[in-house]
């Protein structure tokens, strides 16, 4: 079972916050997903199977390494939510 | 026209010149007009492109230039595929206004064949859905009953081609996501071999499941759609095939929770095969029930990897806020929704160095398992036959228990984990409601899919039938 302090650092390490009115919910439906899970689970030998990532066994496909023309800075600023001298611009970093 | 618009059929009557590009773009324009206030398919309409690109279709026949089997056919496309220039949401508020620099490799030979876009489908928000209920820009109604969804993620995509508003849809399944909403709206959906068709310009939650796939009204219009989406080998050369002899088996895990007229249905279609002359025989696939716990772990952890770009810096929402790391959450939580979030998190506590052992790395080691499961029974058996959902659709206006709804995709889901191809063709109704098979076959063995697929069509003709709305 994951505790509400626990929900709430997974949510600051995914860069989320849980307003106080969906806490008790997404606790709930978090915790019902891990006892589904682990339910799953429950009855499989799984000690010496090895995981799948990848379901294809292809490794490093390279393409030649050439140099390819890149996105006209204007295009790539078009979808800037806000932008300043030719970059993109973000709040300040510090915290105050 | 729209009566019969299967994609063979209108590629005739534009080669004969018995209708125009034009006059079939506009028709389709007209129906989705009159039908958005319902079924609400469509989150963005190209009129103007569209018409412009069917005017270039037309001036090709009229210079006795020979058009390939898309060319002037009305597609949709899913709206977490790019298309250069026309506004891409996923179906999220993070993306309300994005308009993407590039184009998807699959819009891309899409037009090449002369394809005309003419919208951008509505879909559960970054494809996170089995309901098509969970989009910024409101649901999805089915068209057969508009009490009930359509399925998801890509529930508009089936809907609109069953609602006759386009002829060919692109949706995206990286557990379900084209075979459930095809199953629910009376069309066939499929999801190829892994890799097959390119998913370069597709927004992916879950890179290592995720795969584009053609929905069409009938068997043939998927082939054709097919042949064009893998600039590959033409697969129309597989239908009509003598099926007498295709070893074909039905897991059993697979019908154990089948409400009963899904399984009367299956049973039907599995003695016209018989009929047909294929070998039918009984089979299992041990690990079938542990695949959605697979399924949901592996998805969330990669969907947590992969929206982390979602940060309101290059592009998308961007909320208000004092200093950097306010603005990254803040725009995350206002730009994704409630569902989406609770999965991003869940996928969070799925690799935490606390979890990651007993759940992702379990994960992963069950989709070995269910790889092998079908690495034994293909040794044996040409295809295997499913239902494609274990129920007809539910009504929308249903309580939304998030795991049961999910649950909706468990029979497809073991088909993205490993890879394989699977399609779902309608095979009758459930009181008015459709209800389909899934045949699934090795790697590569879309084929053998199609073959089997149009064989039942014949005698199932399922595309007569003409949607409620």
């Amino acid at each position: 079972m994951i505790g509400v302090d626990e929900m709430l650092q997974a949510a600051e390490a995914a860069r989320l916050e849980i307003p106080n009115d969906e806490a008790g919910g997404f606790l709930t439906e978090i915790n019902r997903m891990f006892a589904f899970v682990k339910e799953s689970c429950a009855n499989l030998d799984l000690g010496d199977v090895p995981p799948t990532a990848y379901i294809q066994p292809r490794m490093n496909v390279f393409r030649p390494d050439e140099p390819q023309g890149s996105l006209p800075l204007e295009i790539a600023l078009a979808n800037a939510p806000d932008e300043d001298e030719r970059c993109f611009k973000v709040p300040r970093i510090m915290e105050e | 026209m729209l009566n019969d618009a299967r994609i063979g059929r209108l590629h005739e009557l534009l080669e004969s010149r018995q209708i125009s590009a034009e006059e079939l773009i506009t028709a389709v324009l007209e129906r989705i007009s009159t039908l958005e206030t319902t079924l609400n398919a469509f989150i963005t309409i190209t009129p103007e492109q569209a018409l412009a690109d069917a005017q270039t279709v037309d001036a090709s026949i009229a210079r006795g230039e020979a058009i390939g089997p898309l060319a002037g056919i009305p597609v949709a496309l899913k709206d977490n595929i790019c298309t250069e220039g026309v506004r891409t949401t996923c179906g999220s508020r993070m993306l309300e206004h994005y308009v993407p620099p590039f184009s998807a490799v699959a819009y891309e030979r899409l037009r090449q064949a002369g394809a005309v876009l003419v919208g951008k489908s509505n879909m559960d928000e970054f494809a996170t859905g089995t309901t098509n209920k969970n989009s910024f820009f409101g649901a999805t109604a089915n068209p057969w009953s508009p009490d009930h969804i359509p399925g998801g993620s890509s529930g508009a995509s089936a809907a609109s081609v069953a609602a006759r508003q386009v002829c060919l849809s692109i949706g995206s399944d990286a557990g379900g996501s084209v075979r459930v909403p095809a199953a629910h709206c009376g069309v066939v959906g499929l999801k190829p071999t892994y890799g097959l068709i390119p998913t370069d310009g597709l927004a992916e939650c879950a890179p290592s499941l995720e795969h584009l796939g053609p929905l069409t009204l009938d068997v043939t219009g998927c082939a054709l759609a097919l042949q064009v989406l893998t600039a590959g080998e033409d697969y129309t050369a597989y239908l009509g095939r003598d099926i007498r002899g295709l070893r074909i088996g039905i897991p059993q895990e697979y019908l154990e929770q089948a409400d009963p007229q899904v399984r009367s249905l299956f049973d039907s279609a599995v003695q016209m095969l018989t009929g047909l002359g294929a070998e039918v025989e009984e089979t299992s696939l041990p690990h079938t029930q542990s695949a959605p716990a697979s399924y949901f772990t592996i998805s969330a952890a990669e969907a947590f990897s992969n929206l982390s770009n979602f940060d309101g810096v290059r592009f998308g929402h961007r909320a208000e806020a004092r200093h950097l790391h306010e603005m990254y959450r803040k725009t995350r939580t206002e730009g994704f929704g409630p569902d989406l979030r609770r999965r991003l998190i869940f996928g969070t506590l799925a690799l935490s160095a606390d979890h990651y052992e007993e759940y992702y790395l379990n994960a992963q080691k069950i989709r070995t398992l269910v790889c092998r499961d079908f690495d034994q029974a293909f040794s044996k058996f040409d295809l295997l036959l499913t239902p494609t959902v274990p129920t007809p659709p539910p009504a929308a206006s249903l309580g939304q228990d998030e795991l049961e709804m999910r649950l909706q995709g468990r029979y497809a889901m073991p088909a993205n984990l490993a890879g394989i191809p699977a399609l779902s063709l309608p095979i009758g109704f459930a009181g008015e409601l459709p209800v389909g098979l899934q045949l699934l076959a090795p790697s590569l063995g879309e084929g053998t899919l199609l073959s089997a697929a149009y064989a039942l069509e014949q005698l199932v003709g399922f595309y007569r039938h003409a949607s409620k709305i």
